[in-house]
């Protein structure tokens, strides 16, 4: 085994490792614990959220298909009849095709709200630290093996370069969370101010006056559901299938679930629309006090896990 | 057609169906002429249904359209991932690429190089 300076290679490790920290340091922010926080409740807002206009489009599918087989019950034309059951059966496939393309458009949500918590994890320090650790270990092996081979006793230093590695790597990555997480929710929330939008508008359609776009799908239906009912009530005479009058009641059930499910996702959507403000404010570079205190905190979490792997280290 | 043009249009076909539901039940219609009534009603009834359809396809088309530009920043998240994810792997070079020298050296040694 050739011979090597490990007085003049360890000044070198440390030089590389550490000239590079004031740098990375010098008023540069590092991923805070209340910016992790904030990306936590955004992605709770969106759990809260999903499916919600989709299962309103269902709703109002199964109201407007009873209120036409209702309206086809009472047709006396068997041709007619037949004509408003395949008009009920179409137009209610489609309407649960849009209820799919409406939850589709929305899963993209759930990965962006995803990927904000894997970019803002404990996971790439922890890697780093795995693989600064075994840096360490063998940066030990290869003193040892030198010393096997010379009869020289030259210090081990694996577990001071890990450290250094991991405290300065650690710092480094948490700063690159940080202009990453700020990047990744100033794009972001363009984006999220169109999807919201897109949704409250489709929301309004199904929602009465003052919240509703003056559509009132549910609203309509429900009222010619009724007037339907009553006639063929009065042309019954007493005679009224109970079949019929479960069906309507269950219609009108239905829409009332489906008009407070609008109600409520309308109010989920605007809750994730502030969730998000909420979150690029708390990226932004100026800090306050708490804000400040809290980076400081994340640096100083960095410099313990670095200690705590030399500690694992020299103990070996 | 305009979200103002459909509603009026909405509101016509909603008022004209309404009308001819309250004449189809009256007692005292002929047969024939209810008949008549039911295809007028069964004409109008489509022509909600395709405003509704309509009305619903362009609201999704929006959110898709949205869903799409935020596809485009989860793709750009997923690049910042694997940015940090190589952090650790360029260590982790380091310390196999020790290991291998190590090792070859220990052989040599072995073999008296």
């Amino acid at each position: 085994m050739m011979r090597l300076n490990f007085r003049k290679l360890y000044r070198l490790i440390v030089l590389l490792l550490v000239v590079p920290s004031p740098l990375v340091l010098n008023g540069c922010a590092v991923l805070t614990k209340s910016q992790v926080a904030e990306v936590k409740k955004f992605a709770q807002a969106t759990d809260d959220y999903d499916d919600l206009p989709g299962a309103v489009i269902e709703g109002h599918a199964r109201l407007h298909r009873a209120r036409q087989l209702l309206a086809a019950s009472s047709l006396t034309d068997g041709q007619n009849v037949l004509t408003q059951t395949e008009q009920a059966r179409a137009t209610d496939a489609s309407l649960q095709q849009l209820a799919g393309r409406a939850d589709a458009a929305l899963d993209v949500l759930d990965e962006y709200a995803k990927l904000l918590k894997v970019l803002t994890s404990d996971k790439f320090a922890n890697d780093l630290g795995e693989s600064a650790e075994s840096l360490g270990t063998s940066l030990d092996s290869a003193v040892k093996a030198y010393n096997s081979a010379y009869g020289t006793q030259v210090q081990s230093f694996g577990g001071l370069v890990a450290s250094i590695v991991r405290g300065v790597g650690g710092i480094y990555i948490k700063h690159k969370q940080s202009k990453a997480l700020q990047t990744a929710v100033a794009n972001g929330d363009g984006v999220i101010a169109e999807m919201t939008a897109a949704v409250e508008n489709l929301l309004k359609a199904y929602l009465p006056k003052p919240a509703g776009s003056g559509e009132e799908y549910i609203k309509a239906d429900v009222a010619e559901l009724k007037q339907f009912y009553a006639g063929i009530a009065d042309t019954a005479a007493g005679h009224l299938p109970l079949a019929t009058v479960v069906t309507v009641a269950d219609a009108l059930d239905g829409a009332d679930q489906s008009e407070l499910l609008a109600k409520r996702s309308l109010a989920a959507v605007q809750a994730l629309r502030t969730a998000h403000a909420k979150l690029l404010e708390k990226t932004k570079t100026k800090l306050t006090l708490t804000e400040a205190i809290s980076e400081v905190r994340s640096y100083v979490d960095e410099v313990k896990a670095a200690q705590k792997l030399k500690k694992k280290l020299d103990a070996n | 057609m305009a979200n103002t043009e459909r509603l009026a249009v909405l509101k016509a076909v909603r008022e004209s169906k309404s009308a001819v539901t309250s004449a189809r039940f009256s007692p005292k219609l002929k047969a024939g002429a209810k008949v008549k009534l039911e295809k007028l009603y069964l004409l109008l009834d489509k022509v909600e249904d395709d405003l509704i359809l309509s009305d619903i396809t362009d609201r999704v088309a929006a959110l898709e359209a949205a869903s799409d530009d935020m596809a485009e920043i989860a793709a750009d998240i997923k690049k910042a991932v694997k940015d940090l994810e190589a952090i650790a792997e360029i260590v982790d070079k380091a310390a196999k690429a020790i290991k291998v020298l190590v090792d070859i050296a220990s052989k040599a040694g072995s073999l008296g190089l």
